[in-house]
């Protein structure tokens, strides 16, 4: 069969919806006649994919540039091309970055850094991807370029700004940065770090410090101390002077709260719990966010920040349970002491 | 027996502030008691000692009375007696809290010391002192922070005086062993003790509160089942 006989029986079987038989006689043309225009043209309506339906519109062209209406055709589906490309590498990111968070809360940084910039080569402007180097990567320059880049993305997150400006502050106070790897549990680089700074140290006094916390958290390697998060520290400690608080209530109200109820010895309890809270705050090392919100500063609280909580946590404790002592000796002044029993 | 030491080193301190402090503030007070108030010292227990019919009644002094009631003593001996018992088994115990936890600590087993002694002898009108229901409550404590810690003990077999080192729970089980037949006792009504037994066992249980007392590290020992 000829290649005009079976581009005319191609034809007639497109019109007769027989869709495959007439790809194939189609192909037949195109391989023993490429450049036949007209095979091409029928064949680009034919091809299931959007790349082979190019290809053919291509082929067209390259036999026949003047065909504007293919050319227009060709431009229409590049774009449709160029825009299933973008959403395919749009879903494989998203992919990526899912199972990078599910190996980052696996402790599996290595392998999540590695996912990350994979999703991140697939879609550069991915805000949750740099976000996510951000927050995992042990590298604290790269912490930083990451979080500014997802700032310069998206510069009306107030959460990345805060955090970026922590991460600079950390740069600057690299001591901090040690402390609060170790608060994180990541003995190794805090190390890391302090083995850096004395290194690094020309004061003998600093370098007694950083040596000194060297010891110590080798110590708690070496005796493998399980790590305790700083916030369950605070919260246990929180419970503290609010348990003796109470008890002494309790005995103040003869121990039955309810049929001798005095309610300022309730009301002390609230700033029992907020003393006791302040002073655990005070002692335990942690980024908490009373550092950021009430005294503006970054990292794990300043020395002088430390003693106004601590300060202010003594006041609130000591204050409820003078007026507990006053409320006693009230009592105590009105009181008739019964006879000696026999 | 008699526990007169432990033999342990401290971890965290050099010194244990608080309980010496308390030694002294309970000896200081005893000096006041047998000299400043001698045979009229009825008004004075009344008032500063915890009787439990007053303070169910909420008559006295209430939560003061309640404190003040541990640093009170009835005798030399028995001042003595705890005042030993409050260095073995505090000095550590205050170690692993810090000086001013261990404070709170010890007042918080003092009173739930008396609060079990007032719930069941709530119809007595004996005042009840000392600071052994606290010094329980640090057993109690001791014995679940140093379990294989070792206290210098004296004992005397016959005659012969003995001061080996025994295990801390060996200690500790048989201070509480002794107080567990009189406290029933009490309990059924069919004796009467002079020395406060309920107390004791309630100190001794409020040792739990412990954990919500002990520094960072001491607690992720604790965890760690590594020496505190």
């Amino acid at each position: 069969m000829s290649s005009t006989e079976a581009l005319q029986k191609a034809i007639l079987a497109v019109r007769a919806g027989r869709k495959v038989e007439a790809r194939d006689l189609l192909i037949m043309v195109v391989e023993n006649d490429p450049r036949n225009e007209m095979a091409w043209m029928w064949l680009s309506g034919l091809v299931d994919s959007l790349e082979d339906q190019i290809i053919a519109c291509e082929n067209v062209l390259t036999i026949n540039p003047a065909n504007e209406k293919v050319r227009v055709y060709l431009m229409e589906l590049q774009k449709k091309h160029q825009s299933s490309l973008a959403r395919k590498n749009v879903e494989d990111a998203a992919a990526l970055l899912d199972q990078a968070k599910i190996h980052a809360e696996r402790n599996n940084v290595d392998l999540a850094l590695r996912l990350v910039e994979q999703a991140l080569e697939k879609r550069e402007n991915y805000e949750e991807a740099w976000l996510l180097i951000g927050r995992i990567s042990p590298d604290l320059d790269r912490q930083i370029a990451a979080l500014e880049k997802a700032s310069t993305l998206n510069p009306s997150n107030p959460e990345t700004a805060s955090t970026l400006e922590q991460l600079r502050y950390l740069k600057i106070n690299p001591m901090s940065a040690a402390a609060r790897l170790e608060q994180l549990g990541k003995f190794e680089e805090a190390l890391k770090v302090y083995n850096e700074l004395a290194a690094k140290t020309k004061n003998s006094k600093e370098f007694d410090h950083i040596y000194k916390q060297i010891i110590r958290i080798e110590g708690l390697q070496k005796e493998n101390i399980r790590y305790v998060a700083p916030t369950s520290a605070i919260v246990r400690l929180t419970f503290a002077w609010p348990s003796l608080y109470l008890s002494l209530a309790l005995m103040q109200m003869g121990l039955n709260p309810i049929a001798h109820s005095v309610f300022y010895l309730w009301l002390g309890l609230p700033l029992v719990i907020a003393g006791s809270f302040l002073l655990s705050l005070a002692e335990v090392r942690s980024n908490h966010i009373v550092w950021q919100k009430l005294f503006y500063e970054q990292g794990d609280g300043s020395d002088f920040a430390r003693f106004v909580a601590s300060a202010t946590g003594w006041f609130l404790i000591i204050i409820p349970h003078v007026l507990l002592v006053l409320d006693s000796l009230n009592r105590l002044q009105n009181f008739k002491i019964p006879p000696m029993p026999l | 027996m008699l526990p007169l030491n432990d033999t342990e080193p401290s971890r965290y301190s050099f010194f244990p502030v608080m309980t010496v402090l308390l030694i002294i503030i309970n000896c200081f007070v005893f000096y006041i008691e047998t000299v400043m108030i001698g045979e009229d010292y009825w008004p004075f227990f009344m008032k500063y000692a915890t009787t439990p019919r007053l303070i169910l009644s909420v008559q006295g002094g209430g939560a003061l009375s309640n404190v003040t009631a541990m640093f009170l003593h009835g005798g030399l001996f028995h001042l003595l007696g705890n005042m030993l018992a409050l260095w073995v088994f505090g000095r550590r115990v205050e170690d692993a809290c810090g000086s001013w936890r261990f404070l709170a600590f010890y007042l918080l087993a003092g009173t739930w010391a008396h609060v079990l002694f007032i719930l069941v002898q709530s119809d007595s009108r004996i005042p009840g002192i000392g600071a052994s229901g606290a010094i329980f409550g640090l057993m109690g404590a001791y014995l679940l922070l140093y379990p294989a810690g070792r206290i210098r003990t004296l004992v005397f077999v016959s005659i012969i005086p003995l001061w080996p080192r025994i295990r801390a729970i060996w200690v500790v089980l048989y201070f509480v062993g002794v107080q567990i037949i009189p406290a029933i006792q009490i309990l059924l009504k069919e004796a009467d003790y002079s020395v406060n037994h309920w107390a004791h066992l309630g100190g001794f249980f409020s040792a739990v509160f412990i954990f919500l007392f002990l520094r960072p590290e001491a607690f992720a020992r604790y965890l760690s089942d590594t020496a505190v």
